[in-house]
């Protein structure tokens, strides 16, 4: 009983200690949003408004989904555990505001938090700003499993992935007849979808391409831009069937304004580019060819 | 139109960044005659034997070769080399068989399909000919050597002096030669109890398709759910 006692305790004492954890979040968030200071620190009432909620919590989801990364291993020792999921708490954290500072500047380079969510409480930079920080924790949390606890490697793989996260999010024109900028000005849920569903595709095409073993950085990296090119190859396929098998009639966007058209749109592009990048993922990373040593 | 350009273009450099790029490509040497062979074999006396020819792909197919080289002066080695379709179906016959031999005089080279060893067999270096009761010669290794029939897989194969007059006249007559009843190459007997990897893959399944679906939901269901449990 003593032993069940202790353990519950422990238990208790690391779920106490991830809550401080995310205290230091909370301060660690105002050296990368100066300008949300005054939101983060005071009190937060999410009725008041729904897009500045939907925007700090993205941030308590990803930082969630990173730590359900972390481990703490007590048969090592407890100080030594908690001095470890210290260190990787805070290299996780920054990692993934600065990922966020750094796309949300790629994204929004026209647009500006003060104005869009606490004056505007546009929809659209919302639900985007949302989709983004979720995406940059799943790409931390990849990478963070791939590193295997080197910092080195770490490093590189997460400026890695930054790089092809980067790249894809400029992409979008080609795959969407919706001009990001203007829709953005007119406060464009559709747009606000359409952009998700691009951006989970992205990084669901990136987590597949990262996901192999590796022995050296070199040949995995090579691996990785394989894989990713290899996603670009196939994910086409996979959207054109969708459209051709569903019979999709996308054409009648084209000098249309009303809003509801282009929310259908907008679910459309990204509910269809979702799908893609999910099946492509199978293509690229589920299909196991294993090697001919074991049975020769 | 452009777009087919594009898709075209990123295809290409797929394949161009995979031929170049990937580890599968490092490591294993390509052979497709029996010169590219030779130039992988070093040193002399030695003779290489062929024994699995695997391929891999479902569409296009990749060929290896597994080899085993059988040196005079030290321990044997086996290499897997990548092949072409048409060198894979030259040498299938040819299976547990030595394909290429080095001498130690004038580093001689053959080609010729023999028995595994044959370059061994008459050269006094190695050992020399035993008069059995029956007045049959047979060759006998010296002690020193005495690993070398197991590294070529003999079995109970002992070479009478006959089969040395026939692998002499074979390579006279630059003709094949199995063994005298055909022990070796892929028909022959002492090849599938040497090198059995490649006569066991070849072996259909056994069993119905009852017991297929039996064994699948077994496997797959049954006994995963009660590990689960």
């Amino acid at each position: 009983m003593n032993e069940i006692f202790d353990k519950l305790l422990i238990r208790v004492l690391f779920t106490l200690f991830i809550c401080l954890s995310l205290f230091l979040y909370k301060y660690a968030h105002v050296i990368f949003y100066p300008s949300s200071k005054k939101q983060i620190l005071k009190k937060i009432y999410p009725s008041e408004n729904y897009i500045d909620t939907l925007h700090i919590f993205s941030r308590l989801i990803g930082v969630a989904l990173i730590f359900s990364k972390l481990e703490f291993n007590e048969y090592i020792g407890i100080s030594i555990s908690t001095f470890h999921f210290v260190i990787w708490s805070i290299i996780g954290f920054s990692f993934y505001l600065l990922s966020i500072t750094i796309m949300e500047n790629i994204i929004f380079y026209n647009f500006e938090y003060k104005d869009e969510v606490l004056k505007k409480k546009n929809p659209a930079y919302g639900i985007v700003s949302f989709t983004n920080a979720i995406c940059c924790a799943f790409l931390i949390k990849t990478i963070f499993h791939e590193s295997e606890n080197s910092i080195v490697i770490l490093l590189i793989l997460w400026l890695f992935s930054l790089v092809l996260y980067g790249l894809s999010t400029r992409l979008f024109r080609y795959i969407s007849k919706l001009s990001f900028n203007s829709l953005m000005i007119q406060k464009s849920p559709g747009l606000g979808f359409a952009y998700s569903g691009f951006l989970l595709g992205n990084m669901i095409i990136i987590m597949a391409s990262f996901s192999h073993e590796h022995i050296d950085i070199t040949s995995y990296m090579v691996q990785v831009i394989l894989k990713a090119l290899l996603g670009v190859l196939i994910f086409p396929v996979f959207k054109y069937g969708i459209i051709q098998i569903f019979k999709i009639q996308d054409s009648e966007l084209q000098g249309q304004k009303e809003s509801s058209i282009q929310l259908g749109y907008g679910i459309y592009v990204g509910a269809v580019y979702l799908t893609s990048a999910l099946l492509t993922s199978i293509i690229i990373a589920q299909i196991h060819f294993g090697t001919i040593y074991p049975f020769f | 139109m452009n777009k087919f350009i594009t898709y075209t273009l990123l295809l290409l450099t797929y394949l161009a960044l995979s031929k170049s790029l990937s580890p599968n490509e490092f490591g294993i040497k390509y052979v497709n005659s029996d010169n590219d062979l030779a130039g992988l074999i070093p040193g002399s006396p030695v003779s290489v034997i062929l024994i699995d020819i695997h391929s891999t792909g479902f569409l296009i197919k990749t060929y290896y070769h597994k080899y085993k080289i059988v040196y005079g002066f030290q321990s044997y080695e086996e290499i897997i080399t990548r092949t072409s379709s048409n060198y894979t179906k030259k040498m299938k016959p040819y299976l547990g068989m030595s394909i290429f031999r080095r001498y130690k005089k004038l580093n001689k080279e053959s080609f010729l399909p023999l028995p595994p060893g044959s370059i061994f067999i008459g050269d006094y270096s190695f050992g020399n000919w035993v008069k059995l009761n029956s007045n049959t010669k047979i060759w006998k290794f010296f002690r020193v050597y005495r690993q070398i029939p197991n590294y070529l897989g003999w079995k109970d194969f002992r070479p009478t002096f006959k089969v040395f007059s026939e692998i002499n006249k074979s390579l006279d007559l630059n003709k094949p030669f199995y063994g005298s009843n055909d022990e070796f190459g892929i028909n022959g007997l002492i090849t599938q109890k040497s090198f059995p990897k490649y006569f066991e893959r070849q072996t259909p399944q056994q069993g119905s398709l009852k017991d297929f679906f039996k064994t699948y939901f077994k496997e797959n269901f049954i006994q995963q759910g009660l590990k689960n449990e």
